[in-house]
């Protein structure tokens, strides 16, 4: 297990490593010339030199790159040219926000999509599969963005029980916290729910076919033992790939939730910093989410590897 | 006196095409302490129709007739008194013990679930029962095997997990589903070996499904050959080597290799045709368009189970065939 954690962890970092490589240079290969772009429309060519020279890009990529890890390792993002505040510290205010919605996101659509994607498989080619199925499929073609109004309009404008848009920190106010932000943890939970049923639905019905199962019931165990119990596990490694791919997703941030909710969270960042052009921005966005990417794949091949004693034993043998 | 008796018992496959008749009308009882094989080949309803005691057939099908287990009708108690009596009372063992068992628990907790299900045992207490149990069923090292998975066992090493989890319970009855077939030649003896001591040891009763000739003739003490669906000849296990009766059960011995028979002298004789697909229950005689010895009379009734000469036997058949079968022998 160690050894496998070991060989894992190894991978991820060389993962990251590739992401600084790619992040820098794809902000260099942009079209036009940064310094240019950070001068303005009134910039001289003095001006835009001085700019040059002060973020060193007058000097060889290799050079530029190496000073640039350098600062990166000391945490340092640079300063975002439309503010002036470093990088990390509106990061760092950011990235909490959506670690919120997303988790509370998460565990609407785990609990709400095993649940429904179980009962599914187990009441096949009955009322209750269809009913389920019906609700995937509406959860999967409406638009968060619509949902989202939707809500609003019904809870915050009609029945004025939870506020239409804004944010208050966890640690300042944490019931005015959730009842901010339990609308768009639903709305995203919801949507994602859809795609989690439909998992666990293939998944599930592919055990309840097994051997295995036919064993459990031939035990004396009952459905609920059988379903739960047997069936149930051998089903969610599927399941926890999804969730895992899901909430990568939801790290890049819940873009359009975030905006129709007004949440300052990493999706707004994201938003607002390609409108004014703020490229350290862009670019400690990007690193970042790349980061909770490479992370939660991690994380992703560790709960595998619990869930799933052979995939143990595959990673230790190499 | 009689741990089960099977009366009438009919399986109907509900199917795209229609309905398909897997066991169709079939009688036969299990002993106190014997061992009874059921013999037939592949697709003559043999697994279902012993799944279907428990209710453990696919949910396609429908069962009829009446399934006695120490007087009680086991197709119409209710499925909570089923549950209670899978694993307890009537146990089973699975073809093939590597998609059997659950590849996510520990042997020891699959076997213990058992214990802990039935007999309320606590943790400890099933833990230290499920060693005794893999001793018992001749799993070497049993108590470090305890948080082995099954992947990390040999296929008769994982058949063996299968038998003690069966017998946890000490069941009145073992339902073994071709136990053997999956498993190297090797290891098949050992396995059949295992299943003769415990129930010497333990004294339950023993139905045992296979198409092999060579494990019956290892193991029972009493043989039931099924085709289409039907027992077609039943008898103990040395009448019925010594005195074969119905045209399939010969045909079944002779297609077994004898030792010292050579392939350029000798061919192994095969049974022509395939096991028909039954859309009702049969009005003649299903072995009737292989057979060699038909007549008009086969097509037209169908033979019912007859006691004939010899101990027990009984054969559903017009034309029984007495005279002793020639197994060629080698020189």
């Amino acid at each position: 297990m160690i050894l496998y954690l070991v060989n894992r962890i190894g991978q991820a970092l060389i993962t990251l490593l590739l992401a600084v490589v790619v992040v820098f240079l794809g902000v260099r290969a942009l079209p036009g010339d940064a310094a240019t772009a950070m001068a303005g429309q009134e910039g001289t060519p003095e001006t835009i030199d001085a700019i040059r020279e002060l973020y060193g890009l007058d000097q060889p990529l290799p050079v530029q790159f190496v000073k640039y890890l350098g600062q990166l390792l000391q945490g340092d993002f640079g300063r975002s040219t439309s503010t002036g505040v470093p990088v990390n510290e509106v990061i760092a205010r950011a990235l909490p926000v959506t670690l919120e919605l997303a988790v509370l996101a998460m565990l609407v659509a785990v609990a709400v999509g095993i649940l429904l994607g179980v009962v599914a498989a187990v009441r096949q080619g009955k009322p209750a599969e269809w009913l389920v199925n019906a609700a995937a499929l509406l959860g999967l073609s409406v638009p968060s963005f619509w949902l989202g109004l939707m809500a609003i309009l019904l809870f915050s404008v009609i029945l004025g029980w939870l506020p239409a848009s804004g944010f208050v920190p966890f640690s300042e106010d944490p019931l005015g916290n959730l009842e901010h932000m339990i609308m768009p943890a639903l709305i995203l939970g919801m949507s994602m729910a859809a795609v989690v049923i439909r998992q666990t639905r293939a998944a599930m019905l592919e055990s309840l076919g097994a051997d295995y199962m036919r064993t459990a019931k031939a035990k004396g165990l009952n459905p609920r033992e059988v379903v739960f119990g047997h069936g149930l596990r051998n089903s969610l490694i599927s399941v926890v790939t999804i969730v895992g791919l899901q909430l990568g997703f939801l790290i890049s941030g819940a873009v359009v939730t975030e905006q129709v909710f007004v949440i300052p969270g990493i999706g707004k960042l994201t938003l607002d910093a390609i409108f004014t052009r703020d490229y350290p921005m862009i670019q400690g966005v990007v690193l970042v989410v790349a980061a909770a990417y490479i992370l939660i794949n991690l994380l992703t091949d560790v709960v595998y590897s619990i869930i799933d004693p052979r995939i143990r034993v595959r990673g230790e043998a190499h | 006196m009689n741990v089960l008796e099977v009366a009438d018992l009919g399986v109907t496959f509900a199917t795209e095409d229609g309905p398909v008749v897997a066991v169709d009308r079939l009688d036969y009882e299990v002993r106190e302490g014997e061992i009874l094989a059921i013999v037939g080949e592949s697709g003559c309803g043999k697994s279902v129709g012993v799944l279907s005691l428990l209710g453990l057939q696919p949910g396609n099908s429908t069962v009829s007739g009446r399934v006695s287990y120490r007087g009680e009708d086991l197709l119409t108690v209710s499925e909570s008194r089923l549950r209670g009596l899978r694993g307890r009372d009537i146990a089973y063992i699975f073809q093939d013990p590597m998609t059997a068992l659950n590849p996510l628990m520990t042997v020891g907790t699959q076997v213990a679930e058992t214990l802990r299900k039935h007999l309320g045992m606590s943790k400890a207490a099933a833990r230290e029962r499920v060693v005794e149990l893999l001793e018992l069923v001749g799993i070497p090292a049993a108590r470090e095997r305890l948080g082995v998975y099954p992947h990390q066992l040999s296929g008769g090493m994982r058949q063996r997990v299968m038998i003690a989890m069966a017998i946890a319970c000490d069941p009145k009855l073992l339902i073994a589903d071709e136990p053997t077939t999956a498993l190297d030649v090797t290891v098949q003896a050992g396995i059949i070996e295992t299943l003769k001591e415990l129930r010497d040891r333990l004294g339950m009763a023993i139905v045992i499904i296979t198409h092999d000739m060579g494990v019956v003739a290892d193991i029972a003490d009493r043989v039931v050959v099924m085709y289409a669906g039907k027992a077609i000849e039943s008898a103990p296990v040395v009448e019925l080597f010594a005195h074969p009766t119905h045209p399939y059960t010969r045909g079944l011995l002779q297609a077994v290799p004898q030792r010292g028979q050579h392939a350029t002298a000798h061919r192994l004789k095969g049974i022509s045709g395939n096991v028909p697909v039954l859309r009702s229950t049969a009005v003649a005689c299903s072995f009737a368009d292989r057979c060699a010895f038909a007549s008009d009379a086969c097509r037209a009734v169908r033979p019912e189970p007859a006691p004939i000469a010899g101990a027990g036997h009984t054969v559903a058949c017009l034309h029984p065939q007495t005279e002793p079968l020639l197994l060629q022998k080698g020189a």
